[in-house]
């Protein structure tokens, strides 16, 4: 507990350090962490085109939806040295770190192996959250206010949800995440299962208790049975089996009756879980459409004219704020360089093929969601961390802090990094890869001396890192489940070989 | 800039090309205005169907014809890249009923004409309240002399016939006021005026050869404004040649200059920047000004960090903002404060451009700087013009004076153009970029594809050392 104190502390005071020293107007200049979507400038921006009367959509500067307009209504050019605003944005960075604690300290609760948990209680939990909370690519975000940062938290705030069951506040949660990116959506599935399948762990723990009882009483009856009717033995052999098959008929209905109520219980949850989750984001979408229609945002404005903001939506269209929001990140209208793939490729391709590239590119979010889901069903954790990685990873408007939060998901079993190989490979790699960014974006931008390819190659690199991770991770927990299954089958046979430099491709197995 | 140098003389036009129109109504703007500029376009050979909506916009506040004020239904724009050359004068001449085969217009020789300081031509059609057409050409011309004689000037003295279908043939020329040294002499002579009607004394085949030999030893090496104007209903033909004097002798200047404008972009690095222009007020009084400023869409403007900052005081003029509509204007309200931001038009992407005006109050010697920041966009390789690397062109900002008294006429005054360079991507590279990242999204498929189908198993080495390995599957 000292430890994880301590811990907290050194990073609250880092950031506190960071900034006293005013590294915020520093950073600003990276592209790392300032994307057209994160950028804290384009909020300022929009409130104050709020408070003169225009549309805070204009100038194509500010991507959030509304609410982030309501939240920061008093921001103002000089906001950049508020306090209020700094203790925000590090309380975010706080809660994420905790939550990523109190995870990875309840998992743990479910570890089978008595050696391996007594080891990994000690250090697991905070090294993870102190992965997160001193990384330095958090700690800058946390300088810049990068309003990427509110996503992290709703994602790592409904996965803590979903560990305790509670089945409202994750798809409040995730509906807020997918509310400000779109991309969260498809969180949506993992999350409701992994919610279903916590509820149903702590549910066969109250049962278990309860059949412990059960079978106490039967067997009581049983021996004072015998003693009593010993001279009958036929008879009581006869009973015996009666009432075995009754017993047998019994446990089977009564099975069968748990399954089928199981089953429909787990229906029941998972059109709940979608219908909750859809039903919030409509209401945040209706509470933000209601924002523009009253005066709630409006301090600086003269005129007193009740339909004030109408005269930017042209013949009482609603919604007009999608366009400039979602249509956005999936469109990748804005072509700044930042760390994600698309931005040199839709520069120079031709404008033709734009549609068509921007539908695929978007569409490889989707394609791995199912086989994923299905694959590793039994481990929702797991699969929760595989889908925020690749969304993140595939994101339009990614930053540097995403990269560690990847990490941390991926990494909260420690049983996947056994099998994983090329380690000091990846190490040496990011280290390489992320050190070049910003002096390559320097050469082509400040100094004027070198290219877009520059960045252009190391931004794609460094992409293409995390996508080889995110694929080692992915392997290693294949052979895991490959070798829990061979355990699970045939206990003393020995494992599955697949070849060797004399053998054929397949062992006796098959055969 | 054109009228420090030269003189506030004429109508004369900022860099490149400008189209404005204004319509009856104030409805449907942008399409009548694409009709109009693609006419106008085919009439006089230049690229103005480029004026589209991304770079056309409205001026509340500029007024561009002192008769009437026509608030929000003029609709303008600006192509400082426009280039402009004999195939457009040919157009113009073809508008004059002679064309340039008899009259006045016989002199330019297009060879002389494009070798001059500043040239610049306009053609003005208003209707007036009773429906009646009035048609204006302009072709202004800064010329350096070394004697004043229309065969210096021209290359050629006036030879040929008057256009029988002019009502007046006249040249007029202001500053002088000893008639005596002019050859031939002088019909009218006003008040520093000096006047030649041609008649018919050309049709005697005599060269009319203008000459101009001063006694007193003058200091004649000045500029020579040709503001040469037809018209074509009611009114004869006008030649104005104008003399004025250096730079040297700031007395002229003075009497001439009311503002002194200056704009200028100031960068970091390729991509942060900001838009400065700066008004001297050279008067005497106070003056009523308007800014007009429209900046391309890929300029992406902060507009809440326009600042204002002058010379007689430290802090920053606080801009007060006026949310007024054209229809409840009174200029009194207009120029209530110092400054006040009047209209904020905020871009879109390959949409509109951004526009902000201001009014300004401006104490006689006074400077104004005026601020915004920006932040530039990327745009895609084709939407570069053919030479990326030279840069965009930037439509200069407009200042219009609103007079008080009746003596200042509403005067209309062009800032420089300036020169935006873009941040280019490598024109050579689309094939190489395409592969490249699809190739990172196909590792990202074949692993996926690899690691979730195939049976992981171990695989035997001779030290009986096994080793995890994923194979897939045969079916």
């Amino acid at each position: 507990m000292i430890l994880q104190f301590s811990l907290i502390l050194l990073g609250i005071l880092l950031r506190v350090a960071g900034y006293h020293f005013d590294l915020s107007s520093f950073y600003n200049q990276k592209f790392e962490y300032v994307t057209p979507f994160t950028s804290f400038d384009n909020l300022i921006e929009a409130v104050h085109l709020m408070s003169h009367g225009t549309s805070p959509y204009g100038g194509s500067h500010f991507h959030l939806p509304p609410i982030y307009l309501w939240l920061f209504r008093w921001v103002d050019q000089d906001s950049y040295s508020n306090w209020g605003l700094r203790i925000i944005f590090i309380l975010i960075d706080l809660i994420c770190c905790l939550l990523l604690f109190l995870i990875i300290k309840q998992t743990l609760l479910q570890q089978k192996n008595k050696m391996l948990k007594q080891k990994l209680e000690r250090i697991l939990p905070v090294a993870i959250s102190s992965i997160y909370f001193l990384n330095p690519f958090t700690i800058t975000s946390c300088l810049v206010y990068c309003m990427g940062n509110f996503t992290r938290l709703y994602i790592l705030l409904s996965i803590y949800f979903a560990m305790n069951a509670n089945l409202v506040l994750t798809t409040f949660v995730l509906s807020l995440a997918a509310y400000t990116e779109v991309t969260p959506v498809l969180l949506i599935i993992p999350m409701i299962l992994y919610c279903i399948k916590q509820r149903s762990q702590l549910f066969k723990s109250k049962l278990n208790i309860s059949k412990l009882n059960i079978n106490k009483n039967q067997e009581k009856e049983k021996e004072k049975e015998q003693k009593q009717k010993e001279e009958k033995e036929e008879k009581q052999k006869k009973v015996k089996k009666n009432q075995k098959q009754k017993k047998e008929k019994k446990t089977k209905q009564n099975n069968n009756k748990e399954k089928q109520q199981n089953n429909s219980k787990i229906y029941l949850q998972w059109f709940f879980g979608l219908f909750l989750f859809f039903f919030w984001w409509a209401l945040l979408l209706i509470l933000s459409q209601l924002m523009f229609n009253s005066n709630i945002t409006n301090i600086k404005t003269l005129t007193k004219d009740p339909n004030f903001f109408q005269h930017f939506f042209s013949n009482s269209h609603y919604f007009t704020f999608l366009k400039h929001t979602y249509y956005f990140l999936l469109n990748i209208t804005d072509l700044t360089p930042n760390i994600g793939l698309y931005w040199y490729l839709l520069t120079e391709t031709f404008v033709v093929f734009r549609q068509f590239l921007v539908f695929t590119l978007q569409f490889i979010n989707v394609v791995g969601l199912i086989p994923l889901t299905l694959r590793f069903h039994s481990y929702p954790l797991f699969l929760l961390a595989i889908i925020t990685s690749s969304i993140t990873i595939l994101k339009a408007y990614p930053t540097l802090a995403d990269f560690p939060f990847l990490f941390c998901l991926l990494v909260m079993q420690p049983k996947l990094l056994e099998n994983t190989r090329y380690r000091t490979f990846f190490i040496r790699g990011f280290q390489v890869v992320i050190g070049l960014l910003s002096p390559f974006y320097k050469i082509w931008i400040q100094d004027g001396t070198g290219n877009a390819n520059y960045l252009f190659g190391i931004s794609l690199s460094f992409s293409f890192a995390e996508i080889l991770v995110l694929m080692e991770m992915i392997r290693s927990a294949m052979i895991v489940i490959t070798n829990e299954k061979d355990k699970k089958k045939e206990k003393n046979s020995k494992p599955y070989y697949i070849s060797t430099p004399n053998k054929k491709l397949h062992s006796k197995k098959d055969k | 800039m054109y009228h420090l140098k030269y003189g506030e003389i004429g109508r004369y036009s900022p860099p490149g090309g400008e189209l404005i129109a204004t319509f009856e109504t104030k409805e449907d703007l942008e399409s009548k205005f694409r009709t109009v500029s693609r006419k106008i376009s085919g009439i006089f050979g230049t690229s103005q169907k480029f004026s589209d909506l991304t770079i056309s916009a409205q001026p509340f506040y500029t007024e561009f014809n002192s008769l009437e004020s026509t608030s929000q239904r003029t609709h303008y724009s600006s192509l400082p890249r426009e280039p402009v050359c004999t195939e457009n004068l040919t157009p113009w001449l073809k508008l004059l009923p002679c064309r340039s085969k008899a009259g006045l217009a016989s002199l330019l020789n297009p060879i002389k004409l494009y070798d001059l300081f500043y040239h610049s031509m306009s053609v003005e059609v208003t209707r007036s309240q009773e429906n009646s057409l009035s048609f204006h050409q302009q072709l202004l011309l800064v010329v350096e002399l070394k004697e004043f004689k229309f065969s210096q000037i021209f290359g050629t003295p006036l030879i040929g016939p008057i256009c029988p279908f002019s009502s007046q043939t006249k040249i007029q020329i202001e500053g002088f006021s000893d008639y005596s040294s002019f050859t031939p002499t002088p019909e009218e002579i006003g008040n520093n005026q000096v006047g030649f009607i041609l008649k018919e004394n050309l049709n005697n085949k005599k060269d009319f050869n203008l000459h101009y030999s001063p006694k007193e030893n003058t200091n004649n090496n000045g500029y020579n404004h040709n503001n040469i104007g037809n018209g074509n209903s009611n009114n004869g033909n006008d030649n104005n040649n104008n003399f004025n004097n250096n730079g040297i002798n700031d007395e002229n200047i003075s009497k001439n200059q009311s503002i002194k404008l200056n704009r200028f972009l100031k960068e970091s690095g390729k991509i942060r920047g900001g838009v400065i222009t700066q008004i001297t007020n050279l008067e005497k009084n106070d003056l009523h000004l308007t800014l007009y400023d429209s900046l391309p869409w890929f300029m992406r403007v902060y507009f809440h960090t326009l600042t204002i900052k002058s010379n007689f005081e430290n802090k920053e003029i606080e801009i007060t903002d006026l949310n007024l509509e054209r229809e409840q204007d009174n200029e009194s309200n207009l120029f209530a404060n110092q400054a006040s931001l009047l209209r904020i038009q905020t871009s879109q992407d390959h949409g509109r451009p951004s526009i902000f005006e201001l009014a300004l109050v401006l104490k006689p010697g006074e400077t104004f700087q005026i601020s915004v920041d920006y932040l530039k966009g990327f745009l895609n390789f084709e939407e570069h013009p053919f030479d990326g690397n030279r840069g965009f062109d930037i439509a200069p900002a407009i200042v219009s004076m609103h007079g008080k008294k009746q003596n200042l006429k509403k005067r209309i005054y062009y800032t420089d153009s300036l020169l935006l360079m873009l941040p280019t991507p490598d024109f050579t590279m689309p094939y190489n970029v395409m592969t490249i990242t699809t190739t990172a999204f196909l590792i990202w498929y074949g692993s996926f594809l690899n690691n979730l189908t195939g049976r992981a198993g171990l695989k035997l080495k001779k030290k009986s050392k096994a080793k995890w390995i994923i194979k897939p599957d045969k079916f």
